[in-house]
């Protein structure tokens, strides 16, 4: 097997040296037609600088991919293969899609099945409900900020902004004891409505209202329209992107999310766990006859992210690129 | 004695109670479903965790609650003999470090292939889509793959190149290489978009005047390109710093807090990070540490708190980018008044 990488690593170094090649052949060919002025630099065109880039950015592309590549491929390895002949791409014996089938057929050591359909459908619940309510709750609260006029409408604010400071491992214990006091503990609703209170949505909401002239809420208001028609009618259609993209983090954030789901629900309650904790505790074996399994699982779990990924991606790195320029 | 009451007066109040109603009802309609959860979730585990911390407390039997001062805080700031102090310290050190350790590469390596992706070849988006395609994955998944590629027996990295080294298992820093491997493939992509934002939006203007004054390419990243984007890589070093701060489903899933060493008769889990051992605490089996790491949670947060203090400080310095020239223009209006 380690002549393959050997040969992959030959045949990058040859594709770099031919890259080096090509460049000083174009800067060569021009200097040749050209008058000798100025240093070597300035003879480096945009489109040769393009040229490298491409190639070198493609090499790190394919390598970039790999571990998703070798991810998915050892999903559709089967067992056999992995204790007896591992480390390769393709096995010998086929793919088979034997460890998704067994993903939903799993028994503990004590005969009880694991319910990964349970740990799909909370997931979904989870990170859907809490989306939703999320951008109901802080699109209203952004409304009131920027277009309604009250008293301390700033000191407000920025009491809600400060606490952006916190960070969320300073009131992990207390809570934890809040849930168990509110006697959700042991639902679905200690995972959606804690994400509820959070911050950072309110303020990339608040920031695209800001750009919606004021003009506009005003005439609406001089024609009748109560607030709430406001704000059905005419902000949220405007701010419809930064809804997707807030909805977009939201739902990733919490459909990803490992640490808190583990701690609240506990290691008991299996029928309450979400698919991230799940598959940590499928792979926490770490033995060959399971690990096909548990790739099959992180990749089943990371499959609807992907695929929301794929028809957004746009928005997800605008939005991310959004953050850190406006702040 | 009545009072006498005009119209007018009389008008005013009533339309100014109703107004008050009109308006704040309104208000509360708005904010209140998003203060409730603001201040339930927020705010209140906030106060109740400055109370808990200075007490013993326990989540199983209240009866059990004492009140204690500040001893949690004196047994974890001074008493070396305590076991919270030595692992509180201990996976303080361990996180710091990594910290630390991470910041240059996650920024150096992201800006490199931002600065290329900035070129716009043919592609480009395609290529700024692969690069931020690992962050999105969940960690579990991440971590799952990586365990694969890491295994000893039959991982595909000791398959390939025909050693059997026990990446996760065997020593503390082949575990924290795995570890940081991970971080890197799933942290790259945000510091990436970040960078590529701030180089997209670099004046045009500047970089054409830096090239008729004779500057190449790697003269104009250096001098031109590099201060343009000085918000961005100082926003993209505080949140790298703050984020691994919280490192924690990476150790989890690969390690598990990893190989124990030994160190002066104390085992230390050589892994652990200090969101690592508070989950430890926190599921363990012992219920009455509830006070303690609340105020280990307290003192992480004034430390964490401090650093992003330390980053809006700075962050809104550099945010008038306008400052000299706006100085420069008051002292140009000034010296005007002075000789008009």
């Amino acid at each position: 097997m380690s002549g393959i990488v050997l040969g992959v690593i030959v045949a990058v170094c040859a594709l770099i040296g031919a890259l080096v090649a090509f460049d000083v052949a174009f800067v060569s060919l021009k200097k040749g037609g050209m008058r000798m002025e100025g240093r070597f630099g300035s003879y480096v065109s945009s489109r040769l600088i393009q040229i490298n880039c491409f190639v070198i950015l493609t090499l790190f592309c394919i390598f970039w991919m790999l571990p998703l590549v070798i991810g998915v491929l050892g999903s559709l390895t089967s067992q056999y293969s992995f204790t007896y002949a591992p480390g390769h791409l393709i096995p010998e014996d086929g793919f088979t899609f034997d460890n998704y089938l067994a993903l939903f057929n799993q028994h503990e050591l004590s005969g009880e099945r694991i319910p990964v359909e349970r740990w799909i459908l909370n997931s979904f619940l989870v990170a859907t409900v809490n989306t939703f309510l999320y951008l109901l709750i802080a699109g209203f609260a952004a409304y009131a900020f920027v277009f309604l006029r009250f008293k301390f409408r700033n000191v407000v604010f920025l009491i809600i902004i400060f606490t952006m400071v916190i960070p969320g491992i300073a009131t992990m214990a207390p809570q934890l004891s809040n849930i168990a006091n509110l006697g959700i503990s042991k639902s679905l609703w200690a995972l959606i409505l804690p994400g509820l209170g959070g911050v950072g949505g309110l303020y990339l909401i608040r920031q695209f209202y800001l750009s919606i002239p004021v003009d506009l809420i005003e005439s609406a208001r001089i024609d009748g329209a109560s607030d709430f028609r406001i704000f059905f009618k005419i902000v949220f259609p405007l701010a419809k992107t930064v809804f997707l993209v807030q909805g977009l983090f939201c739902f990733m954030g919490s459909w990803n999310d490992l640490f808190w789901p583990q701690i609240v629900i506990g290691t008991t309650n299996k029928e309450l766990w979400t698919l991230p904790v799940g598959v940590a505790y499928l792979s926490s074996s770490k033995t060959a006859n399971a690990m096909g399994l548990s790739l099959a699982s992180a990749i089943f779990s990371a499959f609807p992210i992907f695929i929301l990924y794929l028809f957004t991606q746009n928005k997800i790195i605008e939005g991310v690129a959004a953050t850190g320029v406006k702040r | 004695m009545k009072r006498l009451v005009t119209v007018e007066e009389y008008a005013y109040s009533r339309s100014k109670r109703k107004s008050f109603l009109g308006r704040y009802g309104l208000v509360l309609l708005f904010l209140g479903p998003y203060l409730f959860f603001f201040l339930l979730f927020t705010v209140y585990p906030l106060i109740y965790g400055i109370v808990m911390s200075l007490m013993k407390y326990s989540i199983s039997d209240p009866t059990q609650n004492a009140w204690r001062g500040f001893q949690n805080y004196i047994t974890l700031l001074t008493n070396g003999n305590s076991i919270y102090n030595i692992n509180f310290w201990y996976s303080m050190k361990n996180t710091a470090l990594f910290a630390i350790i991470i910041v240059p590469v996650s920024i150096i390596l992201p800006l490199v292939t931002a600065i290329m992706v900035n070129f716009q070849p043919k592609g480009y988006k395609v290529f700024r889509a692969i690069i931020y395609l690992p962050s999105i994955l969940p960690v579990s998944s991440s971590g799952v793959i990586f365990i694969a590629l890491f295994s000893t027996s039959f991982g595909y990295i000791n398959q390939w190149f025909g050693t059997s080294i026990n990446w996760l298992n065997s020593e503390p820093i082949l575990a924290w290489i795995v570890i940081f491997l991970l971080c890197i493939w799933g942290g790259w992509g945000g510091n990436f978009v970040i960078l590529s934002a701030g180089l997209k939006n670099v004046d045009k203007s500047l970089l054409e005047a830096a090239s008729v004054d004779g500057c190449n390419s790697w003269g104009k990243i250096l001098h031109v390109t590099l201060p343009c984007i000085k918000q961005q890589l100082i926003l993209c070093i505080f949140t790298t710093i703050i984020g691994y701060f919280s490192l924690y489903g990476q150790v989890y899933v690969l390690t598990s807090g990893g190989p124990n060493v030994n160190i002066d008769g104390t085992n230390y889990w050589s892994t652990q990070t200090i969101m690592f051992y508070l989950q430890t605490l926190i599921t363990g089996t012992q219920f009455d540490v509830y006070g303690m790491v609340s105020s280990m949670g307290i003192l992480m947060g004034i430390f964490v708190g401090c650093i992003t203090g330390i980053q809006l400080l700075v962050t809104r310095e550099r945010k008038s980018g306008h400052k000299r020239s706006d100085e420069f223009a008051a002292y140009v209006k000034a010296q005007k008044g002075g000789t008009l």
